[in-house]
């Protein structure tokens, strides 16, 4: 691969332009379909634009306690954490862009970049609401964080292999397998709505209790880049779901990527669901929950994996 | 039962012979009292005969004296009113808040709005009166004219201020030394003082708002708790209000947190306080119909409901039987869209916007109907004195059997929702609990105490108008939770739908409205409907005029502040918002103007208009922005009305 296809497939397609065209899309999706179920009409298709275009219009206020470099510097951060996470998740074909063995370890804790950001964001704009926010990220990180690792991780004890494409390709082979996983779906799917922060597991930004929490003082672009971050989130967790768990592939790129777009879809209209159908849990209801209950479901996968390929060899 | 009380009383203290009556069913009213006598009376009653609700405290003025009638009742619902007075010179009457809690809201009333000097009343902030409006003005005595008074520079242009005069020397409401027989000019400049020393003032306000109730528990500040509590570093101090996405009328909260515990919250309203009371006296008994419908946005019938009924009583007039059973199917309907409301706003403060967003579709259908009855969505006005506005019809009959079966189906659905949801069970179980023994000490109204298994509801108690031929079940639960209060406004859905289908099979035919005198005869009444927040309670008082002369409109939200406090600590912060929600409250029922109050315990200053206006081109200014044109000097002319 010569460097300018390797630039382009970074920045342009399946890269960094597709992954925030994608993001877009997917938010209007979300919202569109979040307002259908709660019988209104939703935002035309135009609207994340829109208002990402609006928002970098707009004044941008930072509190005069705040520390300024670092108020500046974290939706970078979140966006390049999603950016980079992105390459390493394959789209088009079996395969990402980019691959080595143990790069799933390497998106994870790229995915640990977005909660850590919105916990700095909050810390350092010195709101008592951010404040708040804040901590209740970080302690809904400390809850899902473990239940995330078991789970995604139980997938690769019988591939053998702990790249995101090795895996999508050994289980590509076995599609029977994935039935085997399918706790640590159920505990992932349940996860990501955690991870992303939205409802019944949005505690740390709960408009009617601290306003927004850890972004009550973002505005402006900055405000832009953050929300366009989380949305790019919601993609590269979909996508990641979509690799470990529904790995069904044709061998064909381009249909493997729509077979993609299907699934990442269809995943989302899963979110969605849990989304409207449910009420905020308080932030200790989120904690002993992912305790109590995601957490010992993830080990169980973990030990059945574990007994299927030392007993059974498969 | 009127009766046994009443020779009760009179063996107990025989100097009140010949001065207690029954003034109308389940009313027994006790003569103006001197003050030891009184204190001796209200002592017993609560004491020995367990009169331990205590309904509400009205101020009056009886020319050289204020007035206070105190209204209490026990298990078997018979109200008894109590007067005595104090001279304008001296008003001082003792604080009744150690016998009953929910007291200290309208004893704080009695401050503010009668310059009344209750002693032993626990500090807390300023109600409903602004953080800036004079120590010395008390604009419920009838000596003070609101043309009078300038809004902006908050100097009362008074002659000789007689209120000024009146101001006793040992209140600590007046810390001033009185003007007395001042001249105009005079007069001006101690008001122009005034306000330069306001904010001394407001900062003297500050730190009485953090001051912690005595008798309450917990403290309510944090440097003041830091004191005290072990774990005092961490404690955060986090205002919800003025303004906040979970309130819909402004209001403060000043929550206390040990991380997301609460330890200790202070309650400061009165932001939406109009002076309707005061409007109401310088109109005419049609005229006030009109200020009482907007006394709420919500419970606008149940309230011109009561106060028709204290003029129909007092001029003696029956409202034909077809108006009053309209009177119950507009006030069913109005309970239907306040829970629909209700619901909706519970679901959006606990993070449930699919339920907010289909109950208040479905409140929609309720509205419509009310406003092919009325002509209007919210201020339907369908009450005039002796009857109602307009007739329903077989047409709207019809549509309102269609829009009932809809929302009845709708309706049970909710229910099972409550009832069967995790999450929903999750975040309303537990929370803001407030016991059968909490709302009877407190003297908490409506759906909060039916959810704590208190069968208090009005409609059953007195049944009034058409209640009478149509009996209501009472709906009660025992959770004395926000989860309680929820089934409970659920079920009383379903009850409401019952009842107005009853009402609209057996409207009887006849006219729907009679004739009411212009001048209504002289003397009180006191009537008590059910609102859909809970107990309504107006007090009438007419001299023989076309205009009355006293109006009291203690809404069910005021009874229900006294156990917020309570309710609120001890739980944690993502429940403040439902909790607060839970009680229903209606602000600007409970404060009953609009005016600036600053929040004194952050910024510590209040401004008036003319300061806001600088502040504000002062502002643009630093950014470059020249807000040509206009002159500072030029602001008031402009406010004036020149514009």
């Amino acid at each position: 691969m010569g460097l300018l296809t390797a630039f382009i497939r970074i920045l342009i397609f399946p890269g960094f332009l597709f992954l925030s065209a994608y993001a877009l899309v997917l938010q209007f999706l979300d919202r569109k379909l979040y307002a259908r179920l709660q019988s209104r009409q939703g935002p035309p298709w135009y609207q994340p634009v829109a208002d990402f275009f609006k928002l970098l219009g707009k004044e941008t206020l930072i509190p005069a306690q705040a520390n300024h470099l670092m108020f500046r510097m974290i939706p970078a951060f979140c966006l390049g954490a999603m950016a980079a996470a992105f390459i390493y998740i394959p789209v088009w074909g079996r395969s990402a862009m980019f691959s080595f063995e143990g790069d799933m370890i390497v998106v994870l804790y790229f995915l640990a970049i977005p909660p850590l950001a919105s916990f700095l964001a909050g810390w350092y704009s010195r709101s008592l609401f951010a404040t708040v926010g804040a901590t209740r990220t970080l302690t809904q990180m400390f809850a899902y964080e473990v239940p995330m690792f078991l789970a995604l991780l139980a997938p690769t004890l019988l591939s053998g292999s702990w790249s995101i494409s090795g895996n999508t390709a050994f289980y590509a082979a076995h599609p029977l397998l994935v039935l085997v996983n399918l706790p640590a779906l159920v505990v992932t799917l349940i996860v990501s709505q955690c991870k992303l922060e939205r409802t019944p597991f949005d505690a740390p930004e709960a408009e009617t209790e601290i306003v927004s929490g850890p972004l009550v003082e973002y505005g402006g672009r900055y405000l832009a880049f953050f929300t366009f971050s989380k949305d790019c989130e919601l993609v590269v967790v979909l996508s990641l779901f979509t690799a470990m768990f529904l790995p069904f592939s044709t061998g064909i790129a381009g249909a493997d990527f729509l077979l993609y777009i299907v699934k990442t879809l269809a995943v989302m209209a899963v979110l969605c669901l849990l989304r409207a159908t449910t009420a905020r849990l308080r932030i200790n209801q989120i904690v002993s929950f992912c305790w109590k209950y995601l957490a010992p479901a993830a080990m169980f996968q973990i030990i059945l994996n574990l007994i299927l390929r030392e007993v059974f060899s498969l | 039962m009127e009766n046994e009380l009443m020779e009760a009383l009179i063996t107990r203290f025989p100097e009140l012979e010949g001065k207690v009556k029954i003034s109308a069913p389940l009313r027994v009213s006790v003569d103006w009292l001197p003050q030891e006598t009184f204190l001796k009376v209200i002592t017993w009653l609560h004491d020995e005969k367990k009169l331990t609700h205590g309904h509400n405290v009205i101020g009056t003025d009886e020319g050289d004296n204020l007035g206070f009638i105190y209204m209490i009742s026990g298990e078997d619902q018979v109200i008894v009113i109590l007067r005595t007075t104090a001279p304008k010179q001296a008003p001082r009457i003792p604080s009744l808040s150690g016998l009953y809690k929910c007291f200290i809201l309208f004893e704080r009333e009695l401050c503010d709005l009668f310059g009344a000097d209750v002693t032993g009343l626990p500090p807390g902030p300023r109600y409903p009166l602004p953080d800036n409006w004079p120590k010395d003005q008390w604009p419920l005595r009838k000596e003070w004219k609101p043309e009078k008074f300038d809004r902006q520079t908050m100097i009362y242009q008074g002659d000789s201020t007689p209120e000024t005069a009146g101001a006793p020397a040992g209140n600590p409401a007046s810390p001033g030394p009185a003007t007395e027989g001042a001249a105009e000019v005079n007069a001006k400049t101690e008001a122009l003082l005034q306000t330069v020393e306001l904010d001394e003032e407001a900062r003297a306000a500050a730190a009485f708002v953090n001051q912690p109730l005595p008798g309450e528990a917990a403290s309510d500040n944090a440097p003041e708790t830091a004191a005290k509590h072990p774990n005092s570093e961490n404690l955060i101090t986090v205002p919800i209000g003025p303004q906040h996405p979970s309130l819909d009328e402004p209001s403060t909260f000043t929550i206390t947190l040990e991380g997301e515990k609460v330890e200790g919250a202070v309650i400061g309203i009165g932001y939406n306080h109009r002076g309707l009371e005061k409007a109401c006296e310088s109109r005419s008994y049609v005229q006030d119909l009109y200020i009482i419908e907007r006394v709420c946005g919500i419970c606008s019938h149940a309230h011109t409901t009561a106060y028709c009924m204290c003029v129909e009583q007092l001029a003696g007039v029956t409202v034909p039987p077809r108006a009053e059973y309209i009177r119950l199917i507009v006030g069913e309907m109005e309970r239907l869209h306040s829970h629909l409301l209700w619901l909706g706003v519970a679901g959006h403060e606990i993070g449930f916007d699919t339920l907010f967003m289909m109950s208040w579709r479905d409140r929609e259908r309720v509205l419509d109907i009310l406003t092919v009855l009325g002509g209007n969505r919210i201020n339907y006005g369908i009450n005039c004195l002796g009857g109602v506005r307009r007739d329903i019809d077989e047409g709207l009959a019809q549509e309102i059997h269609k829009t009932l079966d809809f929302l009845e189906a709708e309706i049970k659905y909710y229910l099972k929702l409550a009832e069967t949801d995790s999450t929903l069970a999750a975040r309303l179980a537990g929370v803001g609990v407030l016991s059968k023994e909490d709302c009877l000490l407190y003297g908490a109204a409506g759906p909060v105490a039916r959810a704590a298994g208190i069968s208090d509801d009005v409609r059953q108690i007195e049944p009034y108008g058409a209640y009478r031929d149509i009996p209501v079940r009472v709906i009660t639960d025992e959770h004395a939770d926000v989860f309680g209060r929820t089934l409970v406004r659920i079920k009383e859905m379903l009850e409401s739908i019952r009842l107005i289908r009853e009402a609209l099979a057996r409207l009887p035919e006849g006219p729907i409205t009679v004739r009411v005198p212009r001048r209504i005869p002289a003397g009180e009444a006191i009537i008590r409907v059910e609102a859909p927040r809970g107990e309504d309670l107006h007090y009438l008082r007419s001299n023989g005029t076309d205009m009355p002369d006293r109006v009291r409109v203690r809404a069910p939200t005021e009874c229900n502040w006294h156990g917020m406090q309570h309710m609120l600590e001890g739980g944690y912060l993502s429940d403040v918002p439902i909790t607060i929600a839970a009680i229903d409250p209606c602000y600007s029922c409970t404060d009953r103007a609009i005016s600036l109050r600053g929040h004194n315990s952050l910024s510590g200053q209040v401004l008036d208009w003319q300061q806001l206006r600088k502040y504000s081109l002062d502002w643009y200014r630093q950014r470059g922005i020249d807000p040509s044109g206009i002159d500072l000097a030029d602001i008031s002319a402009h406010t004036d009305g020149k514009e």
